[in-house]
């Protein structure tokens, strides 16, 4: 790595996330001097976006190529009081908190009791939010049936396609005008929303071209004091930069690196997007200017590898904003989801993979960030070389890059009515959830708890933690003859607290898409302009709402328990069954191991827990698949848990599965922990037993010591699981490198850990049953491996 | 019918692409070092796992010949248990295992099946090990001939010591022979295995022109002298095998032999050769023609 990037990694890495408070204050500023304005929600949202990007401070490190700051300065954060405001107790807790602590100074402090707390409590979105839920909604929020997104962030999950690289703002002044002029009042009862849209939009690209401007005047300036003579030409290069871009297309490799980045921060300091933003296929965008570059000797591999590194620090500058009203013990993160894609198929359906792909594999191993995220996608058409050299990453340890299967997304996509292209030039955004790359609006609304209403239907309603009714009557469990019986009050019950859930989403929707519109990012998604409505209006080509299902694995084996002891064997009673779950299995150890270890279960390639996964999977598509949401998209579904398998899991009573009460659920489509005992080809077949192409993505994590992908030929095996995987239709797997910590805590837990694989010597076993010695070894080779 | 003791999926350690090994219980070698001790003997065993054990007493109360004491250790009366199972069945926590299961054919068949996806996209397959799976015949020659049909790459993971006529009989239907090649003295060969090495090396001069992959456990003590090494050099350059892996000895057999319940041989207990000791041997046999990986 060379010093340039070097410096700018380590000081990214080593400065603390910091609240920054100057957004909050120019937001509310603004909001304030204009409390009595007379322009529509639209224009009024666009000119204090513009207030915000001509008078917040910019700043150039030294040493930079790649410019621009969410906040005034690396890692400092800013706040969005017009979606949630932070309490003084919120700041207490983040600041003091051990794990992802983000620092709040005093003067902060100060700023927020004085400016914007008064100004904002009981006028951001959350409050309205809240205000606006059922009783309904409310009880099962609480009770931890399933979580709202938009209580702290806006519909985001956005993900770029290539028009940045091909158009400038200029032109988008002109498309919007040119629309403007079309727009039709003695026929279209739209026609005044459709202005003020547009008007909006217009106000947004002009603040945009003059933020970047900022930047070139900076440059300039900082270039005339600049005593250091390469420096100043670097300097004068970015005042260049900025200066043609965003209002023109870029015109090198350079130009387009910085185009995006400004992109993004024009979308994160709108507004608080869930799940950042992210350039998508980069390879694809980037790859003309490489080749043109390199072609006509303004570039070289080096100097694009050294932009690349200067882009991934950038992204690293930015935690995800804390949330409100969480507690010290809640989990935070500093990652905002943003995942570069590269591999793939071409919109004309060719193998995408390029240099550059490689390139940005190499990046990614270099700058070990945990920003941004990167993941190939993997179809039949692309090579192994791509697989092979994108595993040589995964080996180190960091969990990046995740693999995508091209070929399923594809089926996912044209089930949800994309064209071809469309598909071919989108992929997953965020996490695992695909997205139409330019062109979606795809919004994750919440995850729902399937175990917790398993848990409410073994209670007839009851939510046994605060007995309080929550959920609907669907009988006593212990009168239930059959185990069809019994799936059908779950059904019963899973479809009442979906239908709660939607309604909030439907009312949610709403709230953003008159309250909160985003003319800035309108432009960048197609086909907002040509729509003339906004981003959370229904005006992207494709708008897709999820709600997503957590704790399959649980479910299943759960479900599993009851058919195969009550019904089958019939060796427990319901009645005792309840008894020992409600006691936590406290004094009956021995029904929890018969529970544990005597059901089948999921994750071993065996069809009778296989099939409750796939009917416990139907029933969650067959209650929500279709649904027409507010903005003339569909509800879709898909599977996964990002970390909210642990807060599910606190709010859950013991299961079935002899999981005791509070532990964590299986996270994704993953068995439940310890749940596999036949390692990953057993795990794959089960999992690729459900439907994925009827998903919007799925999540599958399988767990590795590093000693398994020492030599090529593990790699090679490791490669063919993977394509495996795909061909049975999987939609992503990732591999996580197991550290120390974990397998010190497998000495302890065995229980929690039995589908751990380690290599030995020249072969493998199962950590937990090696004996204390050898497991004392392997913990300490795998320290050694480490440095 | 066989006596099969673990089917394990994804063994990439034991021949070509993804595999499941297959692994035959009973041995006519008895090498202290064993990795599998669980692996020896021609019938089932118990095993039992004290980190499990929960302390229910289930299998006490249970046990129709009342043969079972529980401490902190368990203690079975031998004369009495006929490996009913019924402890085993009753032991919910798995502390206590019946090594060993009578398999049909088709059962294990089905089980194999399972990852056919896998072996086809990896040029995988199955491997037979044990124990020693040569010593179960017929049953081992049914599995090759239903593997073949199914267009299965076999392998059969041995140490040589069997009837040569079994070893032209299964021949046919295997594509990769691992071969174990423990001490190339036969008088030291039976002291440690208690049999001569004759047959061993016997049979696999029969091999000639099958794909053969040698395999050498690597003990101190045992056979990691430079003579040893030499004679082995020697031996297979004249008889024109040159695919060799060297297998460093560790000590997980021992720690499962604890686990055991029940009479068996003293264990083999020595450091595990040094990387030295490895690149050494290496080095000799390569000036042998050969062709060496250290490790599976």
């Amino acid at each position: 790595m060379i010093e340039r990037v070097q410096k700018l990694r380590e000081e990214s890495i080593n400065t603390k996330p910091y609240i920054s408070t100057e957004r909050a204050e120019l937001l509310t500023e603004f909001y304030a001097n204009n409390e009595n304005h007379k322009f529509s929600t639209p224009v009024f949202r666009a000119m204090a976006f513009k207030y915000i990007l001509l008078n917040k401070t910019i700043n150039i490190e030294p040493g930079e190529l790649i410019v621009g700051e969410r906040g005034p300065a690396p890692k400092a954060t800013p706040t969005f009081p017009e979606l949630c405001c932070h309490t003084l107790e919120d700041f207490d807790i983040i600041h003091n908190r051990e794990r992802t602590p983000f620092r709040v100074s005093e003067t902060a402090r100060e700023t927020h009791t004085e400016k914007i707390i008064p100004y904002w409590k009981g006028r951001s979105m959350r409050d309205h939010l809240f205000e606006s839920m059922t009783p309904e909604w409310q009880t099962a929020f609480d009770a931890g049936i399933f979580t709202e997104f938009m209580e702290q962030r806006s519909p985001g999950h956005a993900v770029l396609d290539d028009k940045i690289y091909h158009h400038g703002f200029l032109e988008y002044k002109e498309r919007i005008a040119k629309k403007l002029d079309t727009l039709d009042f003695y026929n279209d009862m739209d026609a005044y929303s459709k202005r003020e849209e547009l008007k909006a939009m217009d106000i947004a690209a002009d603040a945009f071209i003059q933020y970047a401007e900022r930047y070139a005047d900076l440059a300039e300036s900082k270039a005339e004091t600049e005593t250091y003579s390469l420096r100043r030409k670097e300097l004068l290069k970015i005042a260049d930069v900025c200066r043609h871009i965003p209002a023109n297309p870029p015109r090198d490799f350079w130009e387009a690196l910085q185009m995006y980045w400004f992109s993004h921060l024009g979308v994160v300091t709108e507004l608080n997007t869930w799940d950042s933003f992210n350039p998508g296929r980069l390879d694809q965008h980037l790859i003309e200017f490489y080749r043109n570059g390199l072609h006509n000797g303004t570039l070289s591999k080096d100097d694009a590898k050294e932009l690349l590194e200067c882009f991934w620090v950038k992204f690293n500058n930015q935690p995800a904003p804390p949330k409100v009203a969480i507690t010290e013990e809640q989990s935070g993160t500093y990652q905002d989801f943003a995942l570069i894609n590269v591999g793939g198929l071409t919109p004309d359906g060719r193998d995408a993979t390029n240099e550059l792909s490689y390139l940005i594999l190499d990046v990614v191993k270099e700058m070990k960030l945990i920003q941004p995220s990167a993941c190939i996608q993997l179809s039949k058409k692309n090579p192994d070389q791509l697989l092979g050299h994108a595993l040589n990453v995964v080996k180190e340890g960091f969990g990046q890059p995740s693999l995508f299967n091209t070929d399923v997304i594809m089926q996912e996509f044209l089930r949800a009515g994309k064209t071809l292209e469309d598909a071919r030039a989108g992929g997953p955004s965020g996490c695992v959830t695909i997205s139409g790359f330019g062109k979606e609006s795809c919004t994750l609304t919440g995850y729902m708890n399937w175990p917790k209403i398993l848990e409410i239907t073994l209670h007839n309603g009851l939510d046994p933690s605060t007995g309080k009714k929550i959920g609907i009557e669907t009988g006593d469990p212990r009168n239930f003859e059959s185990y069809e019986e019994l799936f059908d009050a779950y059904r019963k019950q899973l479809q009442y607290f979906v239908d709660v859930k939607v309604m909030g989403n439907n009312i949610i929707e709403r709230l953003f898409a008159e309250h909160l519109p985003t003319p800035f990012m309108s432009i960048l998604v197609d086909d907002c302009i040509e729509k003339a409505r906004d981003y959370h209006d229904g005006g992207p080509r494709y708008n897709v709402t999820y709600i997503q299902g957590v704790g399959i694995g649980t479910l299943t084996d759960s479900l599993s328990a009851i058919k195969y002891h009550v019904y089958d064997k019939q060796n427990l009673s319901m009645g005792k069954l309840l008894e020992s779950i409600a006691n936590d299995f406290e004094g009956d150890e021995r029904t929890r191991q018969l529970l544990m270890n005597r059901t089948p279960k999921y994750g071993n390639d065996d069809d009778y827990a296989d099939t409750i996964a796939q009917a416990a999977f139907n029933a969650y598509f067959n209650v929500l698949d279709g649904r027409p949401n507010t903005k003339t998209g569909r509800y879709r579904v898909n599977l996964l848990p990002t970390t909210v398998h642990i807060y599910f899991g606190r709010v859950t009573g013991a299961t079935p599965d002899g999981r005791r009460a509070c532990s964590p659920l299986s996270d994704g489509i993953s068995p439940a922990h310890g749940a596999d005992k036949h390692g990953p080809t057993s795990v794959i077949k089960s999992t690729s037993k459900l439907d994925h192409a009827k998903t919007g993505g799925t999540l599958l994590n399988q767990k590795f010591l590093p000693s398994l992908l020492e030599d090529e030929e593990s790699v090679e095996k490791l490669l063919r699981l993977v394509r495996t995987y795909f061909r049975l239709d999987g939609h992503h797997i990732q591999f996580n490198v197991v550290d120390v910590k974990t397998l010190k805590d497998a000495q302890k837990n065995p229980e929690k850990y039995s589908d751990l694989i380690v290599r030995v010597a020249g072969y493998s076993d199962y950590f937990v049953d090696i004996g204390s010695e050898l497991q004392e070894e392997i913990i300490a080779r795998t320290e050694q491996k480490k440095i | 019918m066989g006596l099969v003791f673990d089917i394990k999926h994804y063994a990439v350690h034991d021949g070509p692409g993804i595999r499941t090994t297959v692994f035959l219980k009973g041995c006519p070698l008895d090498c202290p070092w064993c990795h599998n001790p669980e692996s020896k003997q021609f019938k089932p065993e118990l095993m039992w796992t004290p980190i499990r054990c929960i302390g229910c007493r289930s299998c006490v109360e249970i046990c129709p010949s009342k043969a079972i004491q529980l401490t902190d250790k368990i203690h079975i009366d031998h004369e009495n248990c006929n490996l009913c199972g019924t402890c085993v069945s009753n032991c919910y926590s798995g502390a206590l295992e019946l090594v060993g299961t009578e398999m049909t054919v088709s059962e294990v068949m089905d089980e194999i099946s399972k990852d056919l996806v896998f072996y086809e996209e990896s040029g995988g397959g199955v491997t037979f090990s044990g124990g020693e799976p040569l010593s179960q015949p017929e049953f081992l020659l049914s599995l090759l001939k239903a593997c073949k049909e199914k267009g299965i790459h076999t392998t059969a993971d041995t140490s040589g010591q069997a009837d040569p006529e079994i070893v032209s009989m299964i021949k046919p239907y295997v594509d990769l022979f691992l071969y174990d090649l423990k001490q190339m003295d036969s008088w030291t060969h039976e002291k440690f295995t208690g049999v001569p090495n004759d047959q061993v090396l016997g049979n696999l001069r029969l091999l000639k022109g099958s794909r053969v992959l040698i395999r050498v456990p690597v003990i101190p003590g045992v056979n990691a002298d430079d003579s040893n090494i030499s004679e082995l050099g020697k031996f297979l350059s004249s008889e024109g095998f040159n695919e060799l892996c060297l297998l460093p000895y560790h000590r997980v057999g021992m720690e499962k032999l604890e686990r055991l319940v029940g009479k068996h041989g003293k264990p083999y207990y020595t450091e595990p050769p040094t990387a030295e000791v490895l690149d050494r041997i290496k080095s000799i046999l390569m000036d042998y023609g050969l062709n060496v990986r250290i490790g599976g």
